[in-house]
């Protein structure tokens, strides 16, 4: 039986204080988006949250069905085992993602325009 | 404690890799009931970290990757084996830094499995990033550095009660505790531990 160290304790303090710090980062207000934009296979399509529409996809033998309704997007359907994507919920704002990684597929929301490169923080 | 023989190495290795390998059968049977899929216990981690410590480092490269080999073959896919793959390789640069600290006395199994579990999913978060080409996953890092604090300071804790058990069972000497009898006769300078050939 090995009783724990201090340093153990810095260990664990080091990893929730970036924890923590990752965690703030995240909870900037962010301002509604305007577009979404499909990774997929290397690729991107980008579409604006404006326009209702469905959009289906298939990557490395799963497809989905993507749908913007009402300025969100959502996954409704998908053949994947996780079904993550689809539990991840209506996107809507400016750095929210959905992803499905047995298809290898990433939605996003940005601002759109010509500099959507920056919304790091989201 | 007498040098090994190469065969009594070569038996050991094996049967810390079948340990490994049932850790992660276990693991695979009994999948944790969280809303995210792919968080395990990293149960297989404990072979990994008692080798870095117990034996060598090349010990536990050798470890890690037949365990990531052979369960990708026997409960993973090609995508996961790439995902376990990316991770443990961050996993180990940890490693190389927890070993001296461990064998140093400064840490225990909690703090060196800790580690190698938030580098490993960090890992598998920048994998993912460079699959999707984004790096809007970064968003999971917070949920996946605390799973990592819990996860992997189980498996350490785990590790702190097994590790003289298992390295009675392996029949290896305890670093620490070699240490701590030398300096007890009074060697000025204890020398290093005798490293022992990589059993490939």
């Amino acid at each position: 039986m090995r009783k724990i160290r201090a340093g153990d304790a810095v260990v664990i303090a080091a990893v929730l204080a970036l924890a923590v710090l990752t965690l703030l980062f995240s909870f900037f207000p962010r301002r509604a988006g305007k577009r979404l934009t499909i990774f997929s296979d290397g690729r991107q399509e980008s579409y604006p949250l404006t326009e209702d529409r469905e959009i289906p996809l298939s990557a490395n033998g799963y497809s989905l069905i993507v749908k913007i309704e009402d300025g969100k997007a959502y996954v409704l359907s998908s053949t994947c085992p996780d079904k993550v994507c689809i539990r991840s919920g209506p996107l809507t704002k400016q750095g929210d993602t959905a992803v499905c990684l047995p298809a290898g597929i990433l939605l996003k929301i940005d601002r759109g325009g010509d500099a959507d490169e920056d919304a790091v923080a989201g | 404690m007498k040098t090994p023989s190469r065969a009594e190495s070569l038996a050991r290795t094996g049967a810390l890799a079948a340990l490994a390998l049932l850790f992660s059968y276990l693991e695979s049977l009994f999948p944790l009931p969280l809303p995210l899929p792919g968080f395990k216990l990293g149960l297989g981690n404990v072979v990994v970290l008692f080798a870095a410590f117990f034996l060598s480092l090349p010990h536990a490269a050798v470890l890690s990757l037949l365990k990531i080999l052979v369960s990708a073959l026997l409960f993973g896919n090609p995508i996961s084996l790439l995902f376990s793959l990316f991770g443990s390789f961050f996993s180990f640069l940890t490693l190389i830094a927890s070993q001296k600290l461990l064998r140093g006395g400064k840490i225990t199994f909690v703090g060196a499995s800790v580690l190698s579990a938030a580098a490993f999913n960090a890992g598998q978060i920048l994998f993912a990033s460079l699959l999707t080409k984004s790096h809007a996953l970064l968003f999971y890092l917070p949920a996946l550095l605390l799973a990592s604090l819990v996860l992997g300071g189980t498996v350490g804790l785990l590790l702190n009660l097994l590790s003289s058990r298992l390295a009675r069972l392996f029949r290896v000497p305890d670093p620490l505790r070699q240490d701590a009898a030398k300096k007890a006769c009074g060697s000025p300078k204890e020398p290093e531990r005798p490293s022992r050939k990589d059993p490939r």
